[in-house]
This record gives structure tokens, C-alpha cells and sequence, in this order.
């Protein structure tokens, strides 16, 4: 098979990528700067003879997609801030149900309505931590239009791993920007697929039972497992029960099943480790790194979240071990520089903040000041 | 190499488009290219950009900070985008429509009337943007050739449309070859 080298639209990877890695049903609401994936995807799906629903919002939207994932489709939705924030019920709900969804949240400014045509990186911790109650969540974060395609595969692989929602958090600039890639549109990828149930005459069905990877077996709603799905903390054969002993376990195991996998999920693109200056950034923001690396400063390292959560503690340590300076650069007001300072308290390392908030990159220059004078 | 250019004119333009092309044919043309546009909630009017960055290494940092080549096709636009160039050596502009520009110390200023070209020559004023656009092919021949644009328009235009774009791109393409234009 041979590369197709092509220039693309960080949308189109994602929505090109969403249909490689076997979507059957999107629904979704318009909302800048995300509409371009709803937009190639109401094409791609239909001529796939597969499902794309425009729904009347974005709370129907992702329980929408919750009920498609529940009956066995491949399901995702695609939205921006304020979409994100109308979506956190439903994430919530998908958590405690075990559906297998992808959410691929666009940042633009916010709070509110915001800049509904500029870059941000503001929606970190909600997509961490935006629906109510202890929960686990999968954060990943692509840099480019040609890691946009693929991560878009491995939101859709985890999820289906994991039982978990997966956020594939992005921003505008890496989705509207436009790229030379080089793809294997046709190339075979891994594609995991969600675990079936087995009933014997000595097993009962129990959905939410005790599994070795602490993730549930339930089956396909319309495959005649008869699974009870309910948002209220429930019993392994999926029932109501508001007994604490119950309620426990549960929410103990939801979010096992993702942390004790941190090391494995965090993942991390690394450059000149031996750098006493290390730059800690994500997305759109590790391009300017990336951009002042490749003038030549090879005293300074990236360290490069492809993963935002879970984040593991230890791989930060490691990956930031021969530093003496971290700066965590981000365009927010420091939501990744406090996990970093909690993953780093325990070593000496110096953790500085460079932020920009507004819309506007942080530009190379603005960087190499910061790293060259410190904080302003 | 490494070029930027920004496409500084009004929404719906087709400049967003005309820069897609450009980007396309470096791609052809076995260069890098990223492109990225700046655009205000209007679907048509407002003042817009759209900027290409050409590279024989990867690209980076995505956005233009000082372009080299700056195309103007609206007088806001030229107010808006055309100052403060710290960079620029050269800004192309419509002169059917921005009417009031200067020289500046650091730049050559090329005035052409591509809208009244597109709309003699051509019958749609539209057809403004794929002119301006294979004038800028000729003028960085052979960094861009006029072969690989004609082949990148197959991916935004067909049939009877391709065709005119083509005859567009050739027109504006020549007339940069005639006038011995180089960056």
C-alpha cells in the first residue's frame, strides 16, 4: 500500500480517521470551530449508509450517541466549549453506563460564548473533571493534522477498551489549519472491538460483574441480553441499589479501570531529554517548541503530553528528570502547570507558568524571551 | 526555502479557496505547505485573511507573523492586514478595488486590475481570485509551476468551472511571465 500525500484539514483527518477506525453513528449540533468534522462526516456516513443525525442541541446529542454506542454502533459527537459544557450530564452518564463513546471537544475562547473563531487550550479541566461526581476520564491531544487521523483511531480503540468515554480535546487551530500529510488511507490499523458476554448455565449475566481488567462485559442492547442501563449506582447485574457496601466498589472500580493504566496511557513525545530547560506542553502550543528546537536551540527539551489524562506522575519525573527549569507553556491560565507542579512536588525541579490567554498563539519569540528573561 | 504569504481581501472572495490552491500545488511541487485562514462570524463580507507558508523543511508553527508576499483585494482589507509589515518585500494588490496604497521603504508594490481583467477576459469578476493567484505562480516560478496549480483546481472545481479557472490561472500566470516578475 502506498502513502497519500495530500494536504488536509485537521477536521478531515479527524472525521476521515473516526470512519477508518469503523464509526456507524455521529450526532451532533453545529458550533464553530467543530462543524467542519460534523460537515465531512454528513458525507462520509451517507455514502457509507451509515447514520449522521444533526439533533436539536448538544444535551440531545451526546445521549443520542450514548444510545447508539449502548446498542453496538461506533458513536461520536463533535462540539466546542459552550457544546462541551451542555454535553457533561451526558459524559457523566456514559461514565456510570460503561458506554464506549468519543467526544472530540474543538477549544475556542471561552468563558461563555467566548471567541468562537480563535484557538484556546481553556477547556482542560472540564474535560477532566466537567461532569459531577469521581470519575476517570481519557484526555488525548494531537498536535498535528497527521495525528489528528490517528488519534482520532485511538480515541475510538480506547473507548472500546475501556468502556469509558474518550476525549479527543483539540483546538481550533490544529482543526481548521491545513496540512501536507502523508497517509495510508488503506493501511490495515488495530481496531479493538468491546468485549461480548458468554452466558453458560453455571454464569448468570451480571453486566457490571467482577472482571480481571475491571472493565464490564454488557451486552449489545438488541441482542437479547435483557441489560439494565441506569445512570444510579448499581448492582453487578446492573439494578438500582442505594446500599453504600454496593455504591463503593462501583465508583472505586470506574476509576480503576482507566488509573491503573495511567503509565500505559500517558503518552509522551520527547525531545533533547537532556535539555536543563524542558518545555511541558500539548497541542497547538508544542508547535511553537517544536519551531524554536528546529532553529537550532537544542538546549532546550519538549516534553510533549500526547496524553492529558490520565496523567501519570511518574513518566512526568522521569521525562523531566535532568531539568532544572520545567516550563509548562499553555493557552490557559496554568490548567496543566498545576497537575505538572502536583507531579513534580516531590522533586526539586523549578516549574514556571507561561501563559496566554485571548486567542493569538504563543509565538516563538514570545517563548524564547520567557526562557531567555523569566517570567515577565 | 521558506515562504509566507498572506490572501488579505473581503469573505467570499474565494481567497480562503485561493490559498488552498497555492498550498495544493506546493504539495505537487514537492514542497511543504500549511495553510490557515482568520475570519470574522460573517458568511460573506468582513475583512479576511488567508496565509500559506511554504517550506522545503516541516512547518511548524502554523500561523504568519510577518508575511513576505502580501495579496491585498479589498481597501479594508489593505487597511486592516497591509500595515506593520515588518518583513514584507512585496504586496500584489487589486487596483479595482484598493484605490488608495503606497509605497513603503521595504516593499515593491505590483498594481494590477485583476477584477476588470477577470470580468473583460472572462465575463466573472470571481474568477479575480485563480488570476491573482497564477500571478503569484508566475512570479515565484519555478519555487510553484503553473502545471501543478492547474492539477491542484481539480480538487475544488469541475467540468465547465475547472476549465475557466484554468483559462484564469494561465491568464494571471502570463502576465507575470510577460513582465519579467520574480521574487
Amino acid at each position: 500500500m502506498s502513502k497519500t500525500v495530500d494536504i488536509l484539514q485537521g477536521a478531515e483527518a479527524c472525521a476521515k480517521g473516526a470512519m477508518k477506525a469503523g464509526l456507524s453513528y455521529f450526532a451532533g449540533y453545529p458550533i464553530t470551530p467543530s462543524t467542519e468534522i460534523a460537515e465531512m462526516l454528513s458525507i462520509l456516513l451517507t455514502k457509507d449508509k451509515k447514520i449522521f443525525m444533526q439533533m436539536e442541541d448538544e444535551i440531545a446529542s451526546i445521549v443520542s450517541i450514548i444510545g447508539a454506542s449502548l446498542a453496538g454502533a461506533k458513536s461520536m459527537t463533535a462540539t466546542s466549549g459552550p457544546g462541551f459544557s451542555l454535553m457533561q450530564e451526558g459524559i457523566g452518564y456514559a461514565c456510570m453506563t460503561e458506554a464506549p463513546i468519543v467526544i472530540c471537544d474543538v477549544m475556542r475562547g471561552g468563558p461563555s460564548t467566548g471567541d468562537p473563531t480563535k484557538g484556546s487550550q481553556g477547556d482542560v479541566m472540564q474535560a477532566r473533571w466537567g461532569t459531577h461526581g469521581d470519575h476517570a476520564m481519557i484526555v488525548i491531544c494531537p498536535d498535528s493534522v497527521e495525528e489528528m487521523y490517528y488519534d482520532t483511531i485511538k480515541a475510538f480503540n480506547l473507548a472500546e477498551k475501556y468502556r469509558n468515554p474518550v476525549i479527543l480535546l483539540t483546538d481550533e487551530t490544529i482543526t481548521h489549519m491545513r496540512e501536507k500529510v502523508e497517509i495510508d488511507f488503506n493501511e490495515k490499523v488495530e481496531l479493538i472491538e468491546r468485549k461480548k458476554p458468554v452466558i453458560t448455565a453455571d454464569k448468570p449475566y451480571l453486566p457490571y460483574g467482577t472482571f480481571d481488567d475491571d472493565v464490564s462485559i454488557i451486552g449489545n442492547l438488541g441482542d437479547g441480553f435483557g441489560t439494565s442501563i441506569t445512570g444510579m449506582t448499581h448492582r453487578e447485574d446492573g439494578f438500582q441499589s442505594p446500599i453504600p457496601k454496593i455504591g463503593e466498589p462501583l465508583i472505586k472500580r470506574l476509576s480503576r479501570k482507566i488509573e491503573k493504566h495511567s503509565d500505559e496511557l500517558f503518552e509522551l513525545e520527547i525531545i533533547n531529554p537532556n535539555a536543563k530547560t524542558i518545555i511541558v506542553t500539548y497541542g497547538a502550543t508544542s508547535r511553537t517548541a517544536k519551531t524554536i528546537i528546529a532553529e537550532g536551540h537544542d538546549e532546550i527539551g519538549l516534553v510533549r503530553l500526547k496524553t492529558l489524562f490520565p496523567l501519570s506522575d511518574n513518566k512526568l519525573i522521569q521525562a523531566t528528570k535532568n531539568a532544572e527549569r520545567v516550563i509548562v507553556a499553555e493557552m490557559n491560565l496554568g490548567q496543566i502547570f498545576m497537575e505538572t507542579k502536583k507531579a513534580l512536588a516531590c522533586t526539586s525541579t523549578q516549574v514556571e507558568l507561561l501563559s496566554k490567554v485571548g486567542g493569538a498563539l504563543i509565538t516563538p519569540n514570545e517563548m524564547l524571551a520567557f526562557i531567555q528573561e523569566g517570567q515577565s | 526555502m521558506k515562504l509566507e504569504i498572506r490572501f488579505s481581501g473581503s469573505g467570499g472572495q474565494g481567497l480562503i479557496t485561493a490559498a488552498r490552491v497555492i498550498a495544493k500545488c506546493a504539495v505537487l511541487d514537492k514542497n511543504n505547505a500549511l495553510q490557515s485562514q482568520t475570519y470574522g462570524s460573517e458568511a460573506r463580507g468582513g475583512a479576511t485573511k488567508s496565509e500559506v507558508i511554504l517550506s522545503s523543511e516541516k512547518i511548524y508553527f502554523p500561523e504568519v507573523l510577518s508575511p513576505d508576499i502580501v495579496l491585498v483585494t479589498t481597501q479594508e482589507a489593505y487597511q486592516k492586514y497591509g500595515i506593520n509589515l515588518v518583513k514584507t518585500r512585496l504586496v500584489i494588490i487589486d487596483s479595482f478595488s484598493v484605490k488608495d496604497f503606497s509605497e513603503k521603504e521595504n516593499w515593491k508594490v505590483i498594481a494590477l486590475p485583476f477584477t476588470g481583467l477577470a470580468d473583460k477576459e472572462f465575463h466573472h469578476k470571481i474568477l479575480m481570485n485563480m488570476m491573482i493567484s497564477g500571478f503569484l505562480v508566475g512570479i515565484l516560478h519555478p519555487i510553484l509551476t503553473i502545471e501543478s496549480f492547474k492539477i491542484a483546481l481539480q480538487d475544488f472545481f469541475s467540468d465547465e468551472k475547472l476549465e475557466k479557472n484554468r483559462l484564469a490561472s494561465q491568464y494571471g500566470f502570463e502576465q507575470a511571465i510577460q513582465k519579467n516578475l520574480h521574487f
